[in-house]
């Protein structure tokens, strides 16, 4: 079993909101980006194809910065939560 | 040992494990090396490595059960290092690389998949699941929706997909066997089989996953030693993932020169910088959906990192995961990359049937490599199938190969010229990572199967056993599943993780988000998602011949292919029962297999049909039912 208790004993809980706007980015990333692979190709990034680059790692990259912003931003408005309550 | 011990502590043991593992593994590595330099025979040198990868696998489980039972503050490094080893796992340590090798462009999609996994999970699931109190997904359906069915098919649906994902771990296990033993693959999946098992019943069944973390730094050291060390021989910078960008000019460059001098044919040769050559964007769009949503509906993964810390180690945890695991995700197309270029620069230099290199037989024996159709066992058999096939001469040519995707990550260091133990050490490191990753899914099947015994009671002798009992008979099922080779390894994981994602997401995203979800719409999604998920799934592999025939006006064939369905059919019903008859109908499965689809969708994208059937049946179903009591995060 988990540790946590059963949450409906924590008194006024705050409901978490999706993160909209990081969804939408790695969407962007996720399928956007490599739909566009072979007009994307015309242009070179470190020697690579930008197409293939974006496929192989340049959507990671951007999921890795999406997440990190993303996890920083979250424990922010959790921090804030906590302080209101 | 103390119930509860402090973040600190835990960190530090762990950090001690990490640091014994990694001298111990280096010490066995170094021992192989040397008796391999002293002359010792490569047979014994690869059995050598087999037992590093077994032993490796048996420390993971030991040192598991003496950190004991948690849960305790484990810091976020180790979570999301675990985390990795967990997603990771054997089928893409070994598959990636080969999907790349063989599908160029478009096997990136799987890297991308992955790792487009590990931000869902922490954008969708991790602000939200760990405040339920679930320990386990079935528990956390029936927690948020009450009533027995959604319980029941959440059980039913992690049995489905982790048992396919089971099957995946055992062709790695086997694949790694295969090859250092020299086995045929069946003995080497029962092999695998009892060393899978072994480490299961050696390891308990208590929920420690942080100590799997001191893997996945030996995984990655196997996998990117051999990738560093070809950038900075062929290109003198050490950095794999920018150095490849070289050989991709270079691969570019000799797939002309192969079609010149007729080398290679046009209609087989995919150059590996061009798109869409061998799936097609909705395709790859779907198969990017159903990875990711598969993560991020993983049972094993779930009850493991998700719902046991706290939202914010939940979250951070993903983080670590996503930066530790595309370290190797962008890696990986390097190796293929390499080994792409070597093969080419082979058939570039008119190499002739006699003088082909030992790898190609060592791969052709275990049947993952063909040459003129034929399993290139020796050179006999290779220049005697090629005798057959019209414009084949002595010399080899492109369309004349077919190498398993499987093989590739396995080979690359033998058709890249390296030595045995960059070899040897990936190989033990895949079998470690099969043998400890493949316990998720085990633990996954024998949770959802197996009633939890009741601590106020002593339990019965039998109810001890009874968990030994279920995962020795999954072990047993999945083994024989894979001894008979459904798909490439890396294919039958994605079919795991669309099961999983199509089963089970749109009932989770809905319980976490939506209140007006109710029990009666979860159900029926769950219902909905698995059925339309299995039934394209099997029909397309199993049933491909049936399937065809029924769905001929959505079949994306064209005119040609259906014309040789029809003479394929023919030739069956004509041929006399006996091995001619049999011959014919697999030719004409294996072709069915390729044209049998709806609107051209692979069934590497079953997710793009079966998960919107479960989100507009969840919403539909909640939304013509009353409203449900649920407890509400």
């Amino acid at each position: 079993m988990s540790t946590n208790s059963d949450p409906s004993h924590n008194a006024p809980f705050r409901r978490p909101r999706l993160p909209v706007v990081a969804l939408l980015l790695w969407a962007l990333f996720v399928f956007a980006v490599p739909r566009f692979a072979q007009p994307l190709n015309v242009a070179d990034v470190f020697a690579f194809p930008l197409g293939f680059f974006m496929a192989a790692q340049g959507s990671l990259i951007a999921l890795l910065v999406i997440a990190i912003l993303s996890a920083r931003r979250q424990g922010r408005i959790d921090a804030a939560g906590a302080e209101d309550q | 040992m103390a119930p509860e011990q402090t973040r600190g502590e835990v960190g530090s043991r762990l950090t001690s494990f990490l640091w014994t593992f990694a001298c111990g593994a280096a010490a066995g590595l170094l021992i192989l090396f040397l008796l391999q330099q002293a002359g010792l025979a490569a047979p014994w040198v690869d059995l050598g490595f087999l037992a590093l990868g077994f032993a490796a696998a048996v420390v993971v489980a030991v040192l598991a059960r003496r950190l004991g039972p948690g849960p305790w503050q484990v810091p976020a490094v180790f979570r999301g290092l675990a985390l990795a080893t967990d997603t990771i796992s054997a089928p893409f340590f070994l598959g990636l690389t080969g999907a790349v090798f063989t599908w160029g462009h478009d096997g990136l999609a799987f890297a991308l998949g992955l790792g487009a996994g590990y931000l869902l999970l922490q954008l969708v699931i991790a602000p939200v699941l760990p405040r339920m109190g679930a320990g386990s997904l079935p528990e956390f359906f029936a927690l948020r929706y009450g009533g027995r069915a959604p319980r029941w098919l959440a059980m039913l649906i992690v049995a489905l997909s982790m048992a396919t994902l089971l099957v995946a771990q055992l062709m790695a296990a086997g694949l790694v066997a295969a090859r250092l033993l020299e086995l045929q693959f069946g003995g080497a999946i029962a092999i695998a089989g009892v060393a899978l098992f072994a480490t299961f019943a050696l390891r308990g069944l208590a929920k420690t996953v942080s100590v799997r973390a001191i893997l996945f730094p030996m995984m990655l050291v196997a996998f990117l030693a051999p990738v560093i060390q070809l950038s900075a021989e062929w290109y003198g910078l050490p950095v794999p993932q920018l150095a490849y960008a070289n050989a991709l000019w270079q691969i570019q460059g000799l797939e002309e020169t192969l079609l010149e001098q007729d080398l290679a044919d046009p209609a087989v040769l995919k150059p590996m910088l061009t798109a869409f050559l061998s799936l097609n964007p909705l395709n790859v769009f779907g198969l990017v959906l159903g990875l990711a949503v598969g993560m991020a509906s993983l049972p094993h993964v779930l009850s493991r990192h998700v719902m046991i810390p706290s939202v914010r180690a939940a979250r951070w945890s993903a983080v670590w995961a996503l930066a530790f695991a595309a370290l190797f995700l962008s890696a990986a197309p390097a190796l293929a990359a390499y080994a792409k270029l070597a093969l080419l620069k082979l058939i570039a230099g008119h190499t002739a049937l006699a003088d082909l290199p030992a790898w190609i037989f060592t791969y052709g024996s275990l049947g993952l490599l063909e040459i003129c159709g034929r399993a290139a066992t020796d050179v006999a058999a290779v220049v005697h199938a090629c005798a057959a096939v019209p414009g084949a001469g002595s010399i080899l040519r492109l369309q004349d190969m077919t190498l398993q995707p499987d093989m590739i990550a396995l080979a690359a260091p033998e058709i890249t010229g390296l030595g045995q133990t960059m070899f040897g050490f990936l190989a033990a490191a895949g079998l470690a990572a099969a043998l400890v990753t493949a316990d998720g899914p085990l633990f996954a099947i024998v949770g959802a199967l197996c009633p939890r015994p009741d601590p106020q009671k002593t339990a019965a002798r039998w109810a001890r056993f009874a968990p030994y009992g279920i995962g020795g008979a999954a072990v047993l099922i999945a083994g024989l599943v894979a001894a008979t080779r459904p798909a490439a390894m890396l294919t039958v994981a994605t079919w795991a993780f669309t099961l999983a994602a199509c089963g089970l997401f749109p009932a989770l995203l809905a319980g976490l988000w939506w209140r007006r979800a109710n029990a009666p719409g979860a159900a029926a999604a769950m219902i909905a998602g698995l059925a339309v998920s299995l039934f394209y799934l099997l029909g397309t592999r199993y049933f491909a011949v049936a399937f065809f025939e029924t769905w001929q006006a959505l079949s994306s064939a064209g005119q040609t292919a259906r014309e040789t369905f029809a003479e394929l059919k023919q030739t069956w019903m004509a041929a006399v029962p006996g091995p001619g008859k049999n011959a014919a109908w697999m030719a004409l499965d294996a072709h069915a297999q390729t044209i049998a689809n709806w609107w051209g969708i692979k069934n590497l994208a079953t997710a793009l049909l079966a998960l919107p059937a479960g989100v507009v049946t969840v919403m539909a179903v909640s939304l013509l039912t009353p409203k449900g009591q649920s407890s509400q995060p």
